[in-house]
This record gives C-alpha cells, sequence and structure tokens, in this order.
C-alpha cells in the first residue's frame, strides 16, 4: 500500500460522500502504479474534488476533468469533506 | 522528471515536431491537418511504442518531420509511451532532439494539462503550447486569459479549435517563426517548476497558473449537468447494459451490412483480371503463375479489405465520441468475474480488426498482472484477417443456408470471446494469479467525432493491410503456387486413356467435353499429388488425420500458421491448379475440391472442425513477435501459442469425432 500524503483529521473515504459533495484529496491506499495513474490524472494532495455520481462507477471532477472510478477504488481514496462548493 | 540538457543538435536540413499532450486534446485531428495524408504508422530504432510520422508544409521551410507520440498524462511516468517521449525529448545517440515541442492542451481542462507542460517546458527544447477545444472552454464558462498564460509558461501560446481547423494558420506562423530560429536559441525565462519536481510541486505550479489565467463565468454549468445526465443513463447497470449491447449490434451491423458492396465489387474485380490475364497470357507456367499463384492467391484476401477499414473507422468514430471510456465502466462489471478489468474493453474490441494494435493498447490497463493476463487472451477474439476464413468455412458448411451460415459465424465470434474470458478466469487463478486491479480512467468529454480522423485511421489500417497482402501474402502465394505446381509430372495412364477415348469420332459434343473435363481433373488432382505441396502435406497429414483433414488442408493449415488469412489465398491456389475457370468464385472452387479417392475435402464435419480450429488457434507470426516484445521475452509468446494450438487441436478433434459419432460426415 502506498500513502500518497499524511492524513490529517475528519478524513472519510471518497466512497462515503454522497453526490455533489466536494472534499479534498488526501491519500489512496492503493499499490504503486495505480497511485502514480492517479497521481497524473491529478489527484494529489489537497487538490478538491467534486462527485458527480456514485455507484459503479464513481464519477469525479477533478481539475476540470471528469475520472471514472470503480466503487472499491472510491473505498481507498481518503479525502477531507468541504463545505458543498465548486470543485 | 529529469531532463539532462540536450546536446546540441547535428546540423540538418529536415526539422523535427514532437506533438505531446494528454490522451483526448486532440494530437491526432492537429496532425492530421498538419501532414494529410502524407503520414505512416511507424517505430524509431529501439523504440516500442508506434508513432504517426507526417511531413507538414511551412513557409520557409524546406522539411518538417511531425512525430506524434501516444497521449500520455506524464513524462515520469513508468509506461512505455513516457519511456520514449523521454528518449525523443532528450536525444541520443540514435534519435536527434526534436528542433520543437508542440504541447496540446485542452483548454476546458487548463489546470490537469499544465501538469505535463510543466515538465515540457523544463527540457529547454523550445515548446509552443496549443490551447485546443478553447469553443468547449467558453462553452463552459472558462475563459482562459492567452497573453497572460504565455507570459507564465515562457512560451508562444495559440488559442485552436483544431477539429474545425481555427488556429491552424497561427499555428504554422508560430512554428515557422520558431524553427527559422538557431537552433538553441533561449527563450523568455518563466516561472516554472523546477526539473525533477514531484508531481505534487508541479500541480500546485499548474493551479497557480490556471487560477492567473482562467476567468470562471458563473452560472454556465448546463455541460456539466448534462454531461451527468448522460453519465448516469450510459453507465446505469440496465440501461448501460442495454445500450452497449444496442451500440455494439448497430456497430457490427454497419460492419457488414455497408462492407458488402466494396466485397462484391473487388471479388467481381479480381474475378475480370483472371478472366483478362488467362485470355492474353499464352498457355504455360507463367499464366499458371499469374492466375493461380498471384491473381488467384491475394483476391481471396484483399476482398476483406473494406472490413477491416470499416471496423477501425466505426471505433474511432465512436472513441470520439467519449462513449467508449464509459463502456469500459460497463464492461468492468463483466470482465472482473473473468479476471480482467475494464480497461481491457478497448482492447478486446480492437482485437476484432487486429491483435497487434490492441495487444498495444493493453499499455492503457495500470496493473501489470491484469495486463498480462489481457496480453494472453487477446489473440482469441477473432480479428478480421480470421473473417475471410469464417466466411469461407460457414459457407462450406451451410451451402445452400445462409441463415445457418449466418448463424455459424455468429457461434464463432462467441466461441473466440468465450475462450478468451474462460482462459482469462484460468490463468487468473494459475499462471497470473490475483485479483483485478482497481478500475480508473478519464472520462473524455462528449463530442462529435471526428469524420476525417476516422478517415484517416481507416485508411492507416487498410495501407497496413495491404501492405502485409502485398509482401508476406503474396509471397506466400507465389510460393503456394509453385510448391502444388511443381514438379511437373507425365499425365497418368487413366489420364491419356480418357483423352484419347474422347477423341471417338461417335461421340456427341458434350460427351467429348464431359471426357475432357474429367480427364483434366484426374491430372490436375495426380499433379498436386505427386507436387512438392503434396508431399510436405502427406508428410504431417497423419496429425490432422484425427481432425478428418488430407493433405490439402493439411497444407493449408501449416501455411496459415505465418498468417491466418493465407488460408484461403493457400485453398484457393490448390482449387485452382487445374482446369478450372478462374472466373468462378473462389468458394465454388474450393467446394468443389476432392480427396485424392474422390470425395469431397469439405465434408460438414471436416467444415465445421476447421472453423473451430481457426477460431481458437494461435496462428500470426507479427502478433506473437508483439506479444514478445510487450512481455519483455518469448516465454509468454511461446506460452500463447502453445496453449492456444493445443487448445485449438483438442477442439477440432471433439467437434469431428463428435460429429462423426453423431452421424454428419
Amino acid at each position: 500500500m502506498l500513502r500518497l500524503d499524511v492524513p490529517g483529521a475528519s478524513h472519510v473515504r471518497l466512497s462515503d460522500l454522497s453526490e455533489g459533495d466536494s472534499a479534498t484529496f488526501d491519500h489512496a491506499e492503493v499499490d504503486a502504479s495505480t497511485a502514480r495513474l492517479l497521481s497524473a490524472l491529478g489527484f494529489t494532495a489537497t487538490c478538491r474534488l467534486l462527485l458527480c455520481k456514485t455507484g459503479e462507477p464513481f464519477i469525479v471532477k477533478v481539475r476540470d476533468t471528469r475520472v471514472g472510478l470503480s466503487r472499491a477504488l472510491a473505498g481507498a481514496i481518503v479525502v477531507t469533506p468541504l463545505a458543498n462548493g465548486p470543485a | 522528471m529529469p531532463v539532462s540538457p540536450p546536446p546540441a543538435p547535428a546540423p540538418a536540413t529536415v526539422r523535427r515536431i514532437l506533438l505531446v499532450g494528454n490522451p483526448n486534446t486532440g494530437k491526432t485531428t492537429l496532425f492530421n491537418r498538419l501532414c494529410g495524408a502524407r503520414a505512416k504508422t511507424a517505430n524509431f530504432p529501439g523504440t516500442t511504442v508506434t508513432f504517426r510520422i507526417g511531413h507538414a508544409k511551412l513557409d520557409g521551410l524546406p522539411r518538417v518531420q511531425v512525430v506524434d507520440l501516444p497521449g500520455i498524462y506524464a513524462l515520469d511516468s513508468d509506461a512505455d509511451e513516457a519511456r520514449d517521449a523521454r528518449r525523443l525529448l532528450v536525444g541520443d545517440a540514435t534519435h536527434r532532439r526534436p528542433d520543437v515541442v508542440v504541447v496540446l492542451v485542452d483548454a476546458s481542462a487548463l489546470e490537469r494539462n499544465l501538469m505535463l507542460v510543466g515538465e515540457l517546458t523544463a527540457s529547454a527544447v523550445p515548446v509552443v503550447v496549443c490551447l485546443n477545444m478553447t469553443d468547449i472552454a467558453v462553452r463552459r464558462g472558462l475563459d482562459v486569459d492567452v497573453g497572460r498564460l504565455a507570459e507564465r509558461l515562457g512560451a508562444r501560446v495559440v488559442p485552436m479549435i483544431a477539429s474545425k481547423g481555427i488556429g491552424f494558420a497561427l499555428l504554422a506562423h508560430e512554428l515557422s517563426a520558431v524553427l527559422s530560429q538557431p537552433a538553441g536559441s533561449p527563450g523568455p525565462r518563466a516561472d516554472l517548476p523546477p526539473t525533477g519536481a514531484a508531481a505534487h510541486e508541479r500541480a500546485r505550479w499548474a493551479e497557480d497558473v490556471a487560477g492567473a489565467v482562467v476567468r470562471r463565468r458563473a452560472g454556465v454549468d448546463h455541460i456539466d449537468r448534462r454531461t451527468d445526465h448522460v453519465d448516469r443513463l450510459v453507465t446505469h447497470p440496465v440501461a448501460g447494459t442495454a445500450i452497449f449491447v444496442v451500440v455494439m449490434a448497430a456497430l457490427f451491423w454497419t460492419l457488414f451490412e455497408l462492407a458488402a458492396v466494396p466485397m462484391d465489387l473487388i471479388e467481381a474485380t479480381f474475378g475480370t483480371l483472371g478472366g483478362l490475364a488467362a485470355a492474353w497470357l499464352p498457355v504455360g507456367a507463367v499464366r499458371d503463375l499469374v492466375t493461380d499463384g498471384i491473381i488467384g492467391g491475394i483476391a481471396g484476401t484483399v476482398v476483406f479489405l473494406p472490413q477491416i477499414m470499416m471496423l477501425f473507422f466505426l471505433i474511432s468514430l465512436l472513441e470520439d465520441t467519449g462513449y467508449l471510456a464509459r463502456a469500459a465502466f460497463v464492461n468492468d462489471r463483466f470482465f472482473r468475474r473473468f479476471g480482467l478489468p475494464g480497461h481491457a474493453f478497448v482492447p478486446l474490441l480492437t482485437a476484432h480488426a487486429c491483435a497487434i494494435p490492441a495487444l498495444m493498447s493493453t499499455r492503457l490497463i495500470p496493473n501489470t498482472r491484469d495486463r498480462l493476463r489481457a496480453i494472453l487472451v487477446l489473440p482469441f477474439m477473432s480479428c478480421s484477417a480470421r473473417l475471410p476464413v469464417y466466411v469461407l468455412l460457414t459457407s462450406l458448411l451451410f451451402a445452400h443456408r445462409p441463415a445457418m451460415a449466418g448463424l455459424a459465424f455468429t457461434g464463432a465470434f462467441l466461441l473466440g470471446a468465450g475462450a478468451a474470458f474462460v482462459t482469462a478466469a484460468t490463468f487468473g487463478r494459475t499462471l497470473v494469479p490475483g485479483r483485478p486491479g482497481p478500475m480508473v480512467l478519464e472520462l473524455p468529454t462528449y463530442k462529435w467525432p471526428s469524420l476525417s480522423n476516422a478517415l484517416f485511421t481507416a485508411r492507416d489500417q487498410g495501407l497496413s493491410f495491404l501492405k502485409t497482402a502485398g509482401t508476406t501474402i503474396f509471397a506466400l502465394s507465389v510460393v503456394m503456387w509453385w510448391l502444388s505446381a511443381y514438379p511437373r509430372s507425365a499425365p497418368p495412364a487413366d489420364v491419356v486413356a480418357l483423352r484419347l477415348s474422347a477423341e471417338a469420332p461417335d461421340l456427341t459434343a458434350t460427351q467429348a467435353e464431359a471426357l475432357f473435363s474429367d480427364a483434366a481433373a484426374r491430372e490436375a488432382r495426380a499433379a498436386q499429388s505427386a507436387s512438392f505441396a503434396g508431399r510436405l502435406g502427406r508428410f504431417v497429414q497423419p496429425v490432422f488425420a484425427p481432425l478428418g483433414y488430407d493433405w490439402q488442408l493439411t497444407d493449408a493449415i501449416l501455411t496459415s500458421f505465418v498468417a491466418r488469412e493465407v488460408f484461403v489465398s493457400t485453398m484457393s491456389v490448390l482449387a485452382g491448379s487445374g482446369d478450372v475457370d478462374i472466373e468462378t468464385g473462389v468458394i465454388t472452387r474450393i467446394r468443389t475440391m476432392t480427396r485424392d479417392d474422390g470425395t469431397p475435402v469439405f465434408t460438414p464435419a471436416t467444415s465445421a472442425s476447421a472453423l473451430v480450429f481457426f477460431v481458437l488457434a494461435m496462428q500470426c507470426l507479427a502478433t506473437l513477435a508483439v506479444t514478445r516484445r510487450e512481455t519483455g521475452g518469448f516465454k509468454y509468446a511461446a506460452i500463447q501459442l502453445g496453449y492456444m494450438s493445443a487448445l485449438a487441436y483438442v477442439a477440432a478433434l471433439v467437434v469431428y469425432q463428435g460429429l462423426r459419432v453423431a452421424g454428419v460426415t
């Protein structure tokens, strides 16, 4: 497992959020190659995420792009929820 | 990523432009606009990735080479594409570094795209930034300050809508200006991320730059809302699956319906050519070579060119719309049960056209073991090279029942796909154990597909196929004709006797013609039997006898291990070696082939057995070569050849013997 960043307080799993919720990316509990891919797709520490769709797949807006994630991967991504607003 | 200062380039009259960018930024569209039809697909020495290379016409410059790299998200990735991009960018003993790098960025997703720009601008090669899809950015309420962006990047920035050709003239002007400067001219310095900066540092820099140059208009989010609605629909477990089935059915229906017209035309053209050659050339070895060896051999393969081009055309259109990425998630649910991730969907679909680009597209599968499983099973999918064989064998199997032939044809596709999934599941528990990695994929913006991009893709793949047909298949056709025509043997005694009796004065013209025809057929069979091909086929035939194959079918099976489509040309050459009217259709000629004892070569049982063999067998040297390259050694290529051939043999044996037991012979 690779941690991309040190988690702080009030962290939750991306899969725990609801559609329309915003959060900041904290870290992902995934293997190294998936971590590198997430990083290249824009998932770096403190970047803002907007959850567009839950279920299979989860669809997340990150840095103005849309990224699809399997439910399992969404459960491995740790985020810090924000008050609702644009990502 | 760390990029060392490049060596001073050697003086060269050809200037080189490298096109780089994230996937789905319009690189291919820009490349096609720059180079038009003057492009080819190639590998640079020592690289594993295939690039498109073309030449652009720019004012004041004699020759400008344009190299289109596959889409990448980051240079510091361990993917083959990124590694080769680094080599080409920096230059070494075998690769001259480019004179300018053109980096395509999606204006509607500037922040993420800038992360790659940050790596490229640190490379010391002049960079021109193409700010593409500005129309989509405006519709999404994003206004980019181009001047300020150029200032922050220290590079020329060209706003562009590549799909409409807008901004192309300005880009050509800027490229001419950069390329006209002496090599190594220093560009303006800017506030760039440090060389070797980590991803999170480049991300912070990209956030900072995007924050300074992008103004967001409030209340313009209808496109995002619409995208949300469409995404929910096309990825829905039930509706999404139904849409996927309809899209795939429409794709394959269009493929077979539209391709039928040019296929008939090509077949008729080759028939006419054969007739003309037979009429013009004097009777003898040269005429036999041209009509039987060359025209007869190639006709059976080239006729399927329209299907190959059409499939790539349709896949390109679908890919452009943005739907394929969503379809990958729909398939992920099903694929995962068999040890494959949804990422494998695009490679598996592409494999219906050709296994080679499909094998290369497995690079988008991030997990190594998932990728290996996909590589090992991809050749089971029914590629376009199998189509001529399927058409031939299903037509032989159900001669006057086109509906049944169609069902058998569909069954062959399903058998290949089924074998792929079952094998993937088996390998997931044995040879390459492990569960599929998590699925993550960028979902590109929905947009109208580019017709010109699809046409260029179809043309490239068609040319690639013709190149194979014009080299490998042509050579094998000639070799097979020679092997089946030599050594020449004297007519057997029964043939001489038949001809003598045909000249008897009391026979009618019809009776005499029938006797001459019978004599010609017997002579052809005797000549084939005594030929080199006949001897080789007879030597190996005992291995294939349990499958119901005679020496002719064995010959065709052996040659098709080089490339499957050679099967049809080999059978065509073998069937055409007698006094057979060259204008007779290929299938009819093959259907009337007989064994040495006069019984048909193709019974329902042998046709079904051969069909199953061709669905499952690994018969493509080029695919094995790419498997070896993609897996880094011979091991998996050998495994692929071994298990697919063994499975094909056993399955064909079961089918033949089973049908015999059931009374179908």
